[in-house]
């Protein structure tokens, strides 16, 4: 294989899937990179397209719900699971009008300082790439909005 | 110890994983997730379609010397440098070996021809030349051993120093550095007062616990002696890993008596089938870190003669 063909096959290649529900709530999913960008000396992240992914890459999916109906909906909640090889990055920024609930089991969540893990049989507080799936609890999303809620990875 | 195989050959390495970082290259990452609310007054639930994506591989060659000090070698003998080159990036890696003599000027220059590799390991303790015109393909995770086989000059001063820089270049796309090279040197001796020279190298200096560490003892013969016995204290809070230890690249066993290696209150005890004069024996041997790891030096006896 030369190493234009390795090239072709090992380009990363992201698509954007929108749940076709119909009349109801539509999500959608795409994976960013960060870039550091500096204007007039200040430092700034970026996301943009994820082009080349490699390991230790940080990759924050960016999650749209979208509420095109003529009415509100209400009590909706998110279960994003981790992606397999990577792990959770604490985001530092979160979204107004969003709860963010993390789990090390995918059955019991709870804010990030009171999700438990076992050690050895020890309880100990879990870390951030210990999270196995993340919920996210949005009271009510106006009919014809959108919010967005992203989910910061980094690949092992 | 060099048993040149007679054409070149070109290999791909099915080592273990244990040095391969990430997770590795064409991997597909997937993220889906589900939703349920409420519209109106009606429930509903349904699974997002997935994202993918694929993971590239960037390379990560890691060269080493395997020995800290100079390689000694006598006038016109042979000299071996031994390095060691992994595979720490997340795919199989395609890359090109170079030597640069450092010393231009001096009567110790390495030519290809005189550059073998191998990996750690080999059980048929072959050493293969390499060939210049064609890539190493190494797996993500494996080692191979290269060493420079080189003539000594045979009328220069006693004490004279050369070295000699191996690079390793990735052919592949994404890399961290263009190359990875580390030198070797050369030190001409006359006539070695001891009967043996030792010396013992690991390739990484600062462990971890739990961690995998190789460790690699060079005994090099050079006087005319029988019955060596190499004496090697195992690393306090390491663990010898059952199977790990060899020979030139030939399995030893400590439980078989016909391979006459022994452990005893923490000594690796190992006797050579054979000692020549000028030959270079490889011990290797894995130990599974409890905690932070002080290495010490092995002793070798000979007859009833200890030498450190």
């Amino acid at each position: 294989m030369n190493i234009k063909n390795i090239v072709l096959s090992i380009v990363a290649s992201s698509v954007m899937v929108l749940a076709n529900t119909g009349d109801s709530i539509q999500m959608s999913s795409i994976p960013f990179e960060e870039v550091i960008t500096m204007t007039n000396g200040q430092k700034a992240v970026e996301l943009k397209e994820l082009k080349k992914a490699t390991p230790g890459m940080v990759v924050t999916y960016v999650n749209r719900i979208k509420n095109p109906t003529n009415q509100d909906a209400t009590n909706l909640v998110v279960v994003n699971p981790v992606p397999e090889h990577t792990i959770y990055v604490m985001n530092d920024t979160e979204t107004a009008g969003v709860a963010t609930e993390y789990s090390v089991d995918g059955k019991v969540f709870n804010t990030s300082s009171k999700v438990f893990i076992n050690d050895l049989g020890v309880n100990r507080l879990a870390e951030a790439k210990e999270y196995t799936h993340i919920r996210y609890t949005i009271a009510k999303l106006k009919a014809n909005s959108e919010i967005k809620v992203n989910l910061k990875t980094k690949i092992k | 110890m060099l048993r040149p195989f007679i054409k070149p050959y070109i290999f791909l390495l099915l080592n273990s994983s244990l040095y391969a970082e990430g997770t590795l290259a064409g991997t597909t990452i997937n993220n889906s997730s589900t939703i349920n609310y409420l519209l109106g007054s009606k429930s509903y639930s349904h699974e997002q379609n997935s994202t993918t994506f694929k993971v590239v591989q960037f390379s990560n060659l890691h060269t080493i010397s395997l020995t800290d000090t100079p390689v000694l070698a006598n006038l016109g003998k042979k000299g071996h440098l031994p390095f060691q080159i992994t595979n720490m990036g997340n795919g199989v890696d395609h890359f090109k070996l170079q030597t640069l003599n450092i010393n231009q000027t001096d009567d110790f220059d390495v030519s290809f021809g005189q550059v073998y590799i191998n990996y750690i390991g080999d059980n048929n303790k072959t050493m293969i030349p390499f060939s210049p015109s064609k890539p190493i393909i190494l797996e993500a995770g494996a080692s191979i051993k290269v060493i420079i086989d080189n003539t000594m000059p045979s009328k220069v001063a006693l004490n004279t120093k050369s070295q000699v820089k191996l690079l390793a270049n990735s052919q592949v796309l994404t890399k961290l550095v263009d190359s990875t090279s580390a030198i070797g040197e050369y030190e001409i001796t006359g006539a070695s007062q001891d009967a043996i020279v030792l010396s013992k190298t690991s390739e990484v200096k600062i462990v971890e616990a739990g961690q995998l560490v190789s460790f690699l003892i060079a005994i090099n013969i050079q006087k005319s002696i029988t019955n060596v016995i190499l004496q090697n204290p195992i690393e306090a809070d390491g663990l010898y890993v059952s199977g790990s230890l060899r020979v030139d690249g030939t399995s030893k066993t400590v439980e078989n008596d016909g391979d006459m290696a022994s452990i005893v209150n923490d000594i690796l005890t190992v006797k050579l089938d054979s000692s020549k004069v000028g030959e270079i024996y490889y011990v290797t041997y894995d130990l599974l870190i409890a905690k932070e790891e002080i290495i010490e030096p092995p002793e070798i006896e000979e007859k009833n003669k200890t030498l450190k």
